[in-house]
């Protein structure tokens, strides 16, 4: 991986991810969408727009974007909302807004299943029914979670399910760009020394980019059966 | 056939300054760069490359033959819908072939019209017009209520309108005798002599966008016509 390329049937990096499966225009009535299984944690998005909005809402610069995610969860807290403000920052790196002055870009996720891992599942779909709808994109960001376990001496988990994260001290969700790998976004739960850190940063990289390798080729393969 | 992923720098292009940026491909500095996920294209001299991707909302681009449906009137002008967001176009009734402040073109709202996007800038609402420069109408104007109207791909539309595609030559060949408009905002408007046939076409046409060679295509156009 020196120049940064990554083969899809490398073995090595195989372990990075989980078992990534994605379907792209799952919904028929919106204008993009897709459903995404990462491991067990499910995750299914639409998008509509770029629409007319509110005068309250319109942005004479720029398309409103608006994230409503279902994260289905008993009770609903602040921490959904919080979640919802980084998902939509996520996506307002992404889109070019500046396209679609005055309109509104309304993107709806629902979780189907959570087994771990989910902010990035979620990050993951809405990347992918991106995609599918069609909108300017400056570049596509991929999300990896890590799990940094109690003990020191133990291993960074990648992609921790429901039963690791509660072992884990510290649950770090990275995003990064495709062209880049910059860090995009960085969501942290827990405390960790700054050593650990760094750790998940590297590995979530390496992830990050077997990611974008998969996104390619699941999207090369949908085309090849579309056109 | 390989894809492209947003941010991805485009190397093909070898003169970027002479040739034409379509949908999905914009200039950052002196590179080319893709903004949508797809495969790239390119066609004709001088050439124009854009990217083909899944799309379903259409975005108005000037110069493009759309279809649109007829939402509101007031005097000097009809509102169009074509089916992106989030403003209807604007069409002026003076710009039909021999219209004049007293002549003007009986448009109801509900009609489809064909026409040309005149301005499509994304500050502005869009601007149609039913003539060319000369002030003839070239096939634009109001498309008769006789007709079927029905949405597809824009992607599907913009291969259909490529010069070299098969699927209307190989149509035209096996099926009665049809008049068709394709729009670039994914719109389709057939007309046919018997409701049987405009049945016949739409399945045709729907079908046709899956097959993967010619063979195929002929093999689905015989059953369907036959």
């Amino acid at each position: 991986m020196d120049n940064g390329e990554v083969d899809i049937n490398d073995e090595v990096s195989e372990t990075l991810v989980p078992h990534i499966c994605c379907e792209f225009q799952v919904l028929s009535k919106t204008d993009g969408s897709a459903s995404f299984f990462q491991g067990s944690t499910s995750v299914l998005c639409g998008i509509h727009g770029p629409t007319e909005v509110k005068q309250s809402k319109q942005q004479n610069d720029k398309s409103a974007i608006e994230i409503s995610a279902n994260f289905n969860t008993v009770t609903h807290s602040c921490r959904e909302k919080m979640l919802q403000e980084i998902i939509k920052n996520t996506a307002e790196t992404m889109i070019i807004t500046h396209t679609y002055p005055r309109t509104g870009i309304t993107v709806s996720l629902q979780a189907l299943h959570n087994d771990g891992s989910s902010l990035s599942a979620f990050i993951n779909c809405l990347t992918m029914a991106l995609i599918d709808s069609g909108l300017s994109m400056s570049f596509l960001v991929v999300a990896v979670t890590c799990g940094i376990p109690r003990e020191p001496d133990k291993p960074i988990i990648l992609y921790p399910s429901l039963e690791e994260e509660k072992l884990c001290v510290s649950v770090v969700t990275l995003c990064f760009d495709s062209v880049n790998y910059d860090v995009v976004t960085s969501y942290t739960t827990g405390t960790f020394s700054i050593l650990r850190y760094e750790q998940a940063l590297l590995q979530s990289e390496s992830a990050g980019r077997r990611l974008v390798a998969i996104f390619e080729f699941i999207k090369r393969r949908s085309s090849d059966n579309c056109s | 056939m390989s894809v492209v992923l947003p941010g991805d720098t485009i190397d093909d292009i070898d003169s970027p300054i002479g040739s034409t940026l379509g949908p999905g491909l914009r200039l950052l500095g002196d590179r080319v760069v893709a903004s949508k996920a797809g495969q790239l294209c390119s066609n004709g001299n001088p050439s124009v490359h854009w990217i083909a991707s899944s799309e379903r909302r259409y975005q108005p681009t000037t110069g493009d033959r759309v279809v649109g449906i007829i939402v509101g009137r007031t005097a000097e002008y009809v509102r169009v819908d074509l089916g992106g967001g989030p403003e209807s176009a604007i069409l002026s009734l003076l710009a039909f072939e021999g219209a004049s402040k007293r002549n003007k073109p009986a448009l109801n709202i509900g009609d489809v019209v064909y026409s040309r996007l005149l301005q499509a800038s994304r500050d502005m609402e869009p601007e149609l017009v039913c003539i060319d420069s000369h002030g003839k109408s070239g096939g634009l104007g109001k498309l008769s209520n006789e007709g079927f109207l029905f949405r597809v791909n824009i992607d599907y539309c913009r291969r259909l309108l490529t010069s070299n595609d098969i699927t209307m030559k190989q149509l035209s060949r096996v099926a009665p005798p049809f008049e068709i408009v394709i729009g670039c905002n994914g719109r389709i408007w057939l007309r046919s002599a018997q409701i049987r046939t405009t049945v016949q076409l739409y399945n045709a046409i729907n079908s046709a966008q899956f097959t993967k060679s010619f063979e195929e295509l002929k093999e689905v156009l015989n059953r369907i016509f036959h």
